[in-house]
């Protein structure tokens, strides 16, 4: 295996000109378990953990922006996020167990494109945009724009993400986040949904929704959202949107769980938000 | 090959090593460290779980090259010499708290970094900080115990 | 003095230290690392195998069934499971050839470029597709073992019951999941074959792999490394992976270390059988049980292995603790084409107990009866007679058990006021308790201990140290500290002049293997027996009784204080003085393997546990929050220790019953490793109270009877009838995972 560890992004950026097809290792809670079950390396790695410009957590200009290479760790227990992203401080907590959490980074869990990824959904719902940069490039995108299909992004070869921003939110009835694992503690998600909930009076103003582990991709829900704009929370009404929410979801059945509970268990998650 | 020189259990250490090998390999066969044990090779059992720059990590998920010259290591073997690595280790001994032995390397690595954070945890915190270790000896029961014994809680 | 004391484990300080050195941490000069190749379908004949001409395979040697000098089987049973596959291909992963090299990375690189060429035929696969089979044309299935057992009248009790309550079961497999995965070190040493293993039956791998080898059982010696785990996993399939690695050194002339990665361990190893358990009852008004027809099915995999034995202990252990009049059990071990299945904690009785625990929940359920109450009904006492014959003589707790458990945890008010607890839209978590009662007969089933004829020895030394010969393994179960508690109260010396080395087949007798929560009781009386022999040897030689006292030998009349060195200078100078004995099984305990009647156990532990569960209504995850259990073991040699058995064997249950999802797909385990197959972490553990009760045995050391599997045949049934009480919902199948949940109420149309 030919190993490079970059000191600084435009190193990377050199050594990633040469050998593009490179994988790069970031945490390695994914990738070093998949090479491990594989038997297989591959043939040019390159490590970005040296590259400590893209380790930091800042809010600045109504926006919260996280480094790629925070770990889960960091991001659960920074103040900030705690305190303006409750949500994304929780599903961090949730990932794996405490050393996974030392050692994972935002940028591998959302660029190993994984549907079970724990941070997507709640990014979702906060209306995350990625910076994604290139030797000679700075693009922002939507997180929702990131994914193409199953552990398929449109990440270019010559990329790297560089950050996530996401912006200070504003007053919010309700912002949640639920994960349905195999068990208690370092479980991959069955399922799992995030919200963000704000009314006017009585009815709805404002909610995104996204889950996970129900589709290819972790997605925003688009049309169950339409649907309860503007609308009270009614019985019929939450009713009405599940039954939304299970026509274009199309769960699967694997080795953690089945397609018939991940449709129940997905509507009792939207019953749980959408309730008092 | 790739040569490093790492802290390892308080003492400077050369090691050299090729680009594939993972911490948990340099260990148990360049130095011959076998108290870190490998359960499963994917991170999900803790047993190798040692301290790398005053953070729990998983020895089996970290591609040695990827640790720079200067990194400082704890493994079990460095714990019996620190005085919160022994107050955990007897600890264990009087709640029990092992029975074959297996995952009790990781365990201790664990209990030591959750110490070393948080001096009292309260049941439900040393829960969550040993999730990633698993026992199928115990029931975990006597672990806890262990822990709080080591705190002086118990 | 120490008997009854949480004394510290003596090999406790290398384990916490991490010093303690298992298999996978032997090192030897020359060693190298075996892998193994393994046949591509579940059933079939092997056409070839087929070696990439593009690689390099002078870097490994390789061995096949034609390089077996001896015969290709592995002795369990009986000689039928081949060591490596030579013409029919009975299961996925048969192993057929194994090779080596110096780096693992390398072995398992060459495996790639190794094609394994077979014809295949249909197999006969699932427990379902078993029972549905049997159903359909059980002449068609082949039989391993057969068991009957009749008691009484069935048509009469039927005649007379009020009610007839009929249920089907399922149980699946199980993996043992000990933390270190099987690995085995082989080497020739002066003309002798060396194993060394992480293994719990020395005795078993010794002939098996002389067997293979074609030597004699002398020319192969058997040391047990520390091993990290086992629960049965390590009884019989070692003898497998000894074999191979055995064959590997022979070829190379080289120390061969064998260690499975965890997805391999998962993959090939044994599993606990999966089972099916029909159950027809006859039952009055009260929940009085009047009559009982069963039917029992285990999966017994593609050879015989252990299967005859564990279908024995199911049967046997089927009526749980109840005392029923009229009855009739029908089991079968019935051969399919997956890896054989083998020894798991609990041996059997875990399916078994899991499906009459139910069975009685699903009977209070439908006659609105308390579970409390119509265990109390049928409960098992001193003088009962049991289905096969055997009458209880003595040390019987389950009434003590059920009555304390019930108070601690208050079952029954809770039980009724959950039952009645409505789908409210304010709560979103529902609440559940579940009730069972469970007992475990320690030592071997029926004639065993007999036809085993144990021997243990025990030898005072020249340095006037106490040593422990016998072939029983440390694996966690804390035998090391516990004989040496027994032995040291038995001569009344300190614990530090007992010595307990790890057995080698060479300097050992054959004590019998490390399972059926033998160990305690069975061979812990052969110690007592060593222990009383000795002091009659010393008496004999001096003339005069004597006494021992810190660890010296007080001459009662000639008042003459004497070191234990001293002692063995006067009676045996040169080897020490030897003392072995053998079990001396109680000829008024016989059984009749004909008529499968008779005393199948000499004696039983029991214990009754109440679960608590919080079901979440939208996710239907159950979380156990409270287990409460008291056990009744005779006595607790080592508190600390015993309830470290009680509780890790709970938690296994626990699993077993609630998320170890074990799946087959075409013929291969789905959930094969740590990520998806799921055993409980610190989370997911409720919060335990447990009570131990002792009702000594009269033959047991110190009146101690095993305790070692009796914990997990207690969870499962507890949780599955906890969910029973949440939904009023009757789930026969385990694990209950939510999935499962949901399922059930979708098929009886409530959801």
């Amino acid at each position: 295996m030919n190993f490079f560890s970059p000191k600084n992004i435009d190193e990377f950026f050199n050594i990633r000109e040469r050998y593009p097809d490179a994988i790069i290792l970031a945490g390695g809670t994914d990738l070093m378990a998949q090479w491990h079950n594989n038997r297989n390396i591959p043939d040019k790695v390159i490590s970005v953990s040296g590259i400590r410009e893209l380790a930091f957590i800042k809010e600045e200009k109504g926006y919260v922006e996280i480094g790629s290479l925070s770990t889960h760790s960091e991001i659960s227990e920074n103040k900030t996020v705690k305190k303006i992203l409750p949500s994304l401080s929780y599903a961090a907590s949730l990932i794996g167990a405490p050393a996974i959490r030392n050692m994972g980074t935002i940028g591998g869990n959302i660029a190993n494109a994984s549907p079970a990824a724990d941070l997507p959904p709640v990014l979702l719902i906060y209306d995350a945009s990625l910076v994604l940069k290139s030797k000679n490039q700075i693009r922002e995108l939507k997180l929702y724009e990131f994914y193409k299909g199953y552990k398929n992004t449109v990440i270019k070869p010559d990329e790297i993400i560089f950050s996530i921003r996401i912006p200070v939110p504003m007053q919010v009835d309700k912002v949640e986040f639920y994960k349905v694992g195999t068990r208690q503690a370092q479980s991959i998600a069955k399922l799992s949904l995030a919200g963000f909930l704000k009314k006017e009076k009585k009815e709805v103003e404002i909610v995104r929704l996204a889950a996970g582990s129900v589709a290819p991709v972790p997605i925003r829900l688009f049309e169950v959202e339409k649907y309860i704009t503007g609308r009270v929370l009614t019985r019929s009404v939450v009713s009405d949107a599940c039954d939304i929410l299970l026509k274009y979801l199309k769960p699967i059945s694997d080795v953690r769980s089945t397609e018939e509970y991940r449709k129940i268990a997905m509507k009792g998650l939207l019953l749980r938000f959408l309730g008092k | 090959m790739i040569k490093r020189r790492w802290k390892i259990n308080g003492k400077n250490t050369q090691v050299e090593f090729s680009e594939e090998m993972r911490l948990i390999d340099v260990l148990r066969e360049t130095l011959d460290l076998v108290g870190t044990k490998e359960g499963c090779g994917e991170g999900e059992c803790g047993a190798c779980s040692v301290i790398v720059n005053s953070t729990l990590k998983l020895s089996c998920l970290l591609l040695a090259a990827t640790l720079s010259d200067g990194t400082e290591i704890l493994t079990i073997e460095g714990a019996e010499n620190t005085p919160l690595g022994k107050r955990i280790q007897k600890a264990f001994m009087t709640a029990n708290a092992v029975q074959c032995g297996f995952c009790t390397p990781g365990m201790v690595m664990a209990t030591y970094y959750l110490l070393s954070k948080v001096k009292k945890p309260d049941r439900e915190t040393i829960k969550s900080m040993l999730s990633g270790n698993l026992c199928r000896c115990t029931g975990y029961k006597s672990i806890f115990e262990a822990v709080e014994i080591a705190t002086g809680r118990r | 003095m120490y008997v009854g004391k949480s004394i510290d484990r003596v090999d406790g300080w290398d384990k916490v230290t991490g010093k303690l050195r298992f298999i996978a941490d032997y090192r030897m000069p020359d060693m190298l690392y075996g892998v193994t190749v393994r046949a591509p379908v579940s059933k079939g004949r092997l056409k070839s195998i087929v070696f990439d001409p593009k690689y390099d395979f002078s870097k490994v040697v390789i061995v096949t069934a034609k390089d077996i000098p001896g015969e290709n089987f592995v002795h369990i049973i009986k000689d039928d499971m081949p060591c490596l596959v030579s013409e029919r291909i009975n299961y996925l992963g048969g192993p057929r050839a194994i090779k080596t090299e110096k780096n693992p990375a390398v072995a398992y690189e060459a495996l790639r470029h190794i094609k394994v060429e077979a014809e295949e035929e249909t197999p006969l696969i699932g427990i379902e597709e078993i029972a549905k089979a049997y159903k359909r044309e059980p002449q068609n299935l082949t039989y391993f073992y057969e068991p009957k057992i009749i008691k009484g009248d069935l048509k009469s009790g039927f005649d007379e019951a009020s009610y007839i309550v009929e249920a089907e079961f399922y149980t699946g497999f199980q993996e043992h999941l000990y933390l270190e995965p099987q690995g085995v070190l082989a080497y020739k040493k002066n003309g002798k074959f060396h194993i060394v293993g992480s293994l719990q039956c020395p005795y078993y791998v010794r002939p098996a792999v002389a067997k293979v080898l074609g030597v004699k059982d002398e020319d192969v010696v058997v040391v047990q490394a520390p091993t990290g785990g086992a629960f049965g996993g390590k009884e019989d399939y070692p003898s497998l992976l000894a074999a191979h690695s055995a064959l590997l050194s022979k070829k190379t002339n080289k120390p061969i270390l064998m260690v499975y990665d965890r997805e391999e361990d998962i993959s090939f190893t044994t599993k606990r059988h999966p089972s099916y358990v029909y159950h027809k009852a006859g039952v009055m008004k009260d929940g009085r049980l009047v009559a009982l027809d069963s039917t029992i099915l285990f999966d017994a995999g593609a050879y015989v292995t252990l299967s005859p034995v564990v279908l024995s202990r199911g049967t046997l252990h089927s009526c749980s603790v109840y005392s029923i009049p009229n009855v009739r059990i029908i089991a079968k071990a019935v051969k399919s084409n997956i890896p054989p299945p083998g020894a798991f904690r609990g041996f059997g009785a875990p399916q078994t107990i899991f499906a009459m625990e139910s069975l009685i929940d699903t009977i209070a359920h439908r006659l609105k009866l308390n579970p409390y109450d119509v265990r109390r009904k049928n409960l098992l006492k001193v003088g009962s007679e049991m289905a096969f014959g055997q009458v209880l003589k003595e040390s019987v707790g389950i009434d003590k058990c059920l009555e304390r458990v019930s108070a601690i945890s208050d079952f029954k008010k809770k039980y009724e006021s959950y039952k009645k607890q409505g789908k409210s839209k304010e709560v979103s978590t529902l609440k559940g308790i579940g009730l069972a009662t469970v007992l475990h007969g320690a030592a071997f089933t029926g004639s065993g201990e007999m036809v085993l004829r144990s021997k243990g020895a025990i030898r005072l030394n020249k340095d006037g140290l106490v040593e422990i010969l016998i072939a029983n393994t440390e694996m966690g179960q804390g035998l090391l500290t516990t004989m040496s508690q027994i032995v040291a109260d038995k001569l009344n010396v300190p614990m530090e002049m007992v010595k307990f080395p790890l057995p080698d087949t060479s300097q050992v007798p054959n004590s019998g293997p490390t399972v059926a929560s033998r160990t305690t009781m069975i061979v812990g009386r052969i110690l007592t027996l060593c222990c009383d022999e000795l002091v009659a040897v010393i008496e004999k030689h001096y003339k005069e009784k004597i006494r021992i006292d810190g660890g010296r030998v007080f001459l009662t009349d000639s008042k003459k204080k004497l070191g234990l060195k001293d002692v063995v200078r006067d009676i045996s100078p040169a080897d020490g003085i030897y003392i072995e004995k053998e079990y001396d099984f109680p000829k008024d305990q016989m059984w009749d393997e004909e008529k499968y009647r008779g005393t199948a156990y000499p004696v039983y532990s029991w214990g009754a546990v109440v679960v608590e569960v919080e079901v979440d209504k939208y996710t239907y995850n159950v979380r156990p929050v409270r287990l409460y259990s008291v056990y009744e073991i005779g006595k607790a040699i080592n508190p600390k220790a015993a309830l470290g058995q009680l509780e890790g064997g709970m938690i296994q249950s626990l699993g077993y019953g609630l998320m170890e999802k074990c799946e087959m797909k075409n013929g291969k385990f789905f959930q094969n490793r740590l990520q998806t197959y799921i055993i409980p972490t610190a989370e997911d553990v409720p919060e335990m109270h447990t009570e131990i009760l002792e009702i000594p045995y009269s033959r047991g050391p110190f009146g101690a009877k095993g305790i070692g599997e009796l914990p997990h045949n207690s969870v499962a049934p507890a949780l599955r009838n906890a969910v029973l009480n949440v939904f009023g919902i009757e789930i026969n199948e385990i694990p209950i995972t939510p999935e499962r949940i949901v399922s059930t109420m979708k098929n009886r149309g409530i959801l």
